[in-house]
């Protein structure tokens, strides 16, 4: 007896919000529809086998991401799995090298912010388990593709709000169940300093890599993941000088709660294909180093 | 190196484990042949919308999702179908069948359940150890060839305590959900569950057996061959029922036309077939009752057993095979004998309706056999009448089922006008502002059989067409007119000062009757502000209190909502609790003042305690379901989903809390 599966696949990428995956869909030209679900490939199955398939989660939020991964796993099996959209970047003060919106972060470490006992109105952080982006992918793939943008960046199809060059970062993130748009916000600043080294937030790559790790109890599967993010918007850490009407045209940078949507309104799609670009280039390349 | 997987031997060992206990097993004789009704969703599976199969698609279906629940009445042969695949798999080299036993399941497994790690893995773990056939744990599960599909057979659902059968269900799901060469079957009586990735589950029921196969099979027993010919249909019905219809094959009576009931068959099982005398069974029934009393699961402490039962009845129970015993822990071989002893004692005396022992003998409202079966024994209309009125007092849908069940099994001595109460009762519920609980009614409505009263009022469009269906039935009973006078009172009728009363009386009919009918008709300002200060009077009257704050939820106010936020927070009774909630988000919901509503909502947050209550919190998750809500409801509801969320630790349970918000925001967020 065989348990039935809506096929087999090497490499999924994941998108959250719509405007991820379309570009995943458009820049990867994945036109044909799987049958059954949302999910899309480059062409039909040889053998019920799928090299690259792309999918999206139901919507925001670590605990769906989670979802999103879990069925992925239970319909196509993949080895490598790709989350790739966007996620805010961090201003600190003293940044020599801050990143700006258009920059694609590749993830080398995951903090989750949300676990958390208030107490005497402290707020004490707890801690559970989870995998980290895969060092396979990052190091062998993700790195190497960090110093050749031409291979990534002309893939790129939207026009930025104003003009920039996309750098790639690998940095830490943290990621909440929180959206942090709201530079006024305690709670929003606290995680910003809490976790210091981290230079973007989003709110879904805790629940994949959450998914990652409860799925490797199977000595037979061991998936590997990668956490692929363009900066659609930034936020500031309160001891950060905000920027000027002026230098806003340049970076993009506002402090108020609506301004931080703007930027994100304006950024979305432009980051979101840089980060389909990048995430692409390296799915292809592993695709490559598979045959 | 490669990963470790057991290895043959051991593969085989665990493999005769299951062999010997599926040759210890008594199948029905004859070997009935069963079919499968397929239904795509739970709607069309209670109104018998389904597509007729083989049980071999079970296989089929399991192997296309990993999820199939057969979901049937008791007796319907749930176990044997589960257990005849299993057996099948067995010579299937590429298959390893884990049957989990739940009705063994024991207070310390609930216990034990309670403080396993916050993970589905620990849980199944869990389930596994305690109750699986062969006995293995996840570790070995992991372990077995990755090609070698794992069917898990969960068995008896609906014999678990309330509460646990979703936990349950998730469990199963996420081991599905992450074991590729896995599936799950899991059977349950006919109910509702909430199923986690829904288009995932397949559901079906059993057939029962059509007239002309019960005939084959009867055909070596002529005398029972013409009790079954003599009988009208409806009465023949019970033996559609493979339970029963085994029964009647291994009866030692073959003319007697008394025994086409439930109770009455499972009398001659114990009377008849094990020889026992009506003393013995007295006994026999008082002990099962006892048990139940003590430890509300499916399995007792042999001890008990004995200390009420006494040495000789329960050896003769046991040697038949009506009680297996396993290290001091008894069960009935199945649970409709168990349920028929309490049922046997539970009829005899009226002291023991109460609501601790009703929760008792249904495992706190989990399964409703021993009430149907209550029911059918008692032959004295005034008493089946005080019977149904106590279950509805108790629990709704239970008197629904129990009626249900007894129209099936063909004797009904609830008297037509109790009948008629009752069902237009559970009727109205379908027009509920919480859809939660039309839902409910309606698939109490479906469970009963085709052309009844029930039926038809599932066909009624709105309350005008209700109201003529009860005026349809002209009993000459005066309670019944003076019911049916105030149940008929439509949306511009007015009730007089001295009718409203009735809400603080004992009449439980006439009491919730009144307090539907005050909520959709209309009362002025002076009446609801002396409804509203009945609270006061009634502090400590746990019905009336309840009542009371129901018929508030349809009068939003300043003044209302703050008298049954006090309810919420200060009285510490259950049921005006619970009702309290229900109609504060009612409130909320039908007020168009949205600082009205917030403040509602405030209150929900600023005592976050009150509401985090077991039970509740579930019961919130349900009732912010309305039928019409204003434009903001999304963004009230919501902060209170994340801070119910933010409390738990369980994955599933923060995935339960997840899914709600994604389902508000489904219905509700597009309205905006």
């Amino acid at each position: 007896m065989k348990r039935e599966r809506l096929g087999d696949a090497s490499i999924a990428l994941l998108a959250i919000i719509e405007e991820e995956f379309d570009a995943l869909k458009t820049l990867g030209n994945f036109t044909y529809r799987c049958p059954a679900e949302n999910y899309f490939s480059r062409s039909a199955p040889v053998d019920n086998h799928y090299e690259l398939i792309c999918a999206r989660s139901d919507a925001w939020g670590n605990v769906l991401a989670g979802q999103a991964v879990c069925k992925l796993i239970e319909h196509f099996h993949p080895s490598f799995i790709i989350l790739a959209g966007i996620a805010g970047g961090i201003i600190r003060k003293n940044d020599r090298n801050p990143i700006k919106p258009g920059d694609v972060m590749v993830v080398d470490y995951i903090h989750y912010s949300e676990l958390k006992k208030l107490t005497n109105k402290e707020m004490e952080h707890r801690y559970i388990a989870h995998d980290h982006p895969s060092l396979l992918l990052r190091g062998s793939f993700a790195e190497p593709l960090k110093s050749s943008p031409g291979r990534w960046l002309g893939k790129i199809k939207a026009a930025p709000p104003v003009p920039t060059v996309p750098t790639v970062r690998l940095c830490n993130l943290v990621a909440g169940d929180t959206l942090l748009g709201d530079p006024e916000s305690e709670f929003q600043q606290h995680i910003i300093e809490r976790y210091a080294t981290a230079v973007g937030v989003d709110m879904e790559s805790f629940g994949v890599g959450r998914e990652i790790f409860t799925q490797r109890r199977d000595p037979y599967y061991n998936p590997q993941f990668l956490v692929i993010r363009g900066v659609s918007d930034l936020v500031y850490a309160a001891d950060t000088t905000p920027p000027t009407k002026e230098a806003s045209n340049e970076d993009g940078g506002k402090k108020s709660s609506e301004e931080n949507q703007a930027m994100r309104s304006a950024w979305r799609v432009y980051a979101a294909e840089a980060a389909a670009a990048f995430a692409l280039t390296v799915a292809d390349d592993l695709m490559e180093s598979l045959k | 190196m490669s990963p470790i997987v057991i290895s043959n031997d051991r593969m085989q060992s665990l493999n005769d484990e299951l062999s010997k206990f599926l040759r210890e097993w008594h199948e029905p004789t004859p070997e009935f042949k069963f079919e499968l009704g397929w239904a795509g969703d739970y709607d069309s599976l209670f109104r018998g919308r389904v597509e007729k199969t083989s049980t071999d698609e079970i296989l089929i279906k399991v192997a296309k999702t990993g999820r199939a629940l057969i979901s049937a009445r008791g007796g319907a042969a749930k176990t044997t179908i589960v257990y005849r695949v299993a057996r099948t798999l067995l010579k299937d080299p590429t298959t390893f069948p884990v049957i989990i036993d739940l009705k063994s399941l024991n207070a310390s497994f609930y216990k034990d359940w309670s403080t396993t790690a916050d993970e589905y893995s620990a849980k199944f773990d869990l389930l596994l150890q305690r109750a699986s056939m062969p006995r293995v744990n996840l570790t070995i599960l992991d372990s077995i060839d990755p090609n070698v599909f794992r069917l898990i057979i969960a068995d008896g659902l609906n014999e678990i305590l309330a509460g646990f059968a979703e936990k349950i269900i998730a469990t199963l799901n996420e081991y599905v959900r992450r074991a590729p060469q896995s599936g799950v079957v899991i059977t349950d009586r006919l109910s509702r569950r909430a199923l986690p990735d829904s288009d995932r589950w397949q559901l079906c029921t059993l057939m029962p057996i059509p007239e002309a196969d019960a005939r084959k099979y009867l055909i070596e027993h002529p005398k029972k061959l013409e009790t079954f010919d003599r009988v009208p249909p409806r009465e023949r019905q019970l033996l559609g029922t493979p339970f029963f219809l085994d029964q009647f094959l291994r009866s030692k009576q073959d003319s007697s036309v008394t025994f086409l009931t439930t109770s009455d068959d499972l009398y001659d099982f114990f009377h008849v077939q094990l020889g026992m005398k009506v003393e013995e069974i007295r006994r026999a029934a008082e002990a099962a009752f006892t048990v139940y009393k003590n430890q509300p699961t499916r399995t007792f402490s042999m001890d008990s057993y004995i200390s009420v039962a006494g040495e000789e009845i329960t050896t003769k129970l046991k040697d038949a095979g009506a009680i297996r015993v396993e290290v001091k822990q008894g069960i009935f071989s199945h649970h409709l004998e168990h349920d028929y002893l309490a049922s046997f004692y539970l009829f005899q005396s009226k002291d023991l309706w109460t609501q601790e022992n009703l929760d008792a003998v249904t495992l706190y409202a989990s399964s409703f056999d021993v009430l149907s079966m209550t029911l059918e024994q008692l032959r004295v209309e005034k008493d089946a009448d005080f019977f149904i009125r106590t279950l509805y007092d108790w629990n709704v849908y239970a008197s629904g089922y129990a009626l249900a069940e007894a129209y099936h099994s063909g004797r009904l001595t609830v008297s037509q006008p109790m009948q008629t109460i009752i069902v237009a009762m559970l009727a109205e519920r379908k027009w509920d502002f919480i859809e939660a609980t039309a839902q409910r009614a309606v698939d109490a409505l479906s469970l009963f059989p085709e052309k009844s009263f029930p039926l038809l009022t599932l066909e009624a469009e709105n309350m005008d067409q209700l109201f003529a269906l009860v005026r349809g039935f002209d009993f000459n009973v005066p309670e019944f007119k003076s019911w049916v006078a105030l149940f008929t009172k439509g949306r511009a009728e007015h009730v007089e000062a001295g009718d409203q009363e009735w809400l603080t009386k004992s009449d439980s009919i006439m009491g919730w009757t009144l307090a539907n009918v005050l909520k959709r008709t209309m009362l002025d300002e002076t009446e609801v502000t002396r409804i509203r200060n009945w609270i006061a009077a009634n502090k400590d009257n746990e019905t009336v209190l309840w009542r009371i704050v129901h018929v508030l939820g349809a009068y939003p106010s300043t003044e209302n909502v703050k008298a049954v936020l006090e309810v919420f927070h200060r009285v510490e009774l259950k049921w005006p609790r619970y009702g309290a909630l229900r109609s504060l988000i009612e409130m909320a919901a039908r007020s168009q003042n949205r600082d009205l509503a917030s403040s509602i909502f405030g209150a929900f947050q600023r005592e976050p305690e009150k509401l985090l209550v077991r039970g509740l919190d579930l019961e919130f998750a349900r009732a912010i379901f309305v039928r019409e809500a204003p434009p903001y409801w999304f963004d009230l509801v919501l902060p209170v989903l994340q801070n119910i969320y933010m409390t738990r630790t369980d994955e599933n349970e923060r995935v339960r809390w997840t899914m709600a918000a994604q389902r508000m925001k489904q219905r509700y967020a597009v309205a905006r």
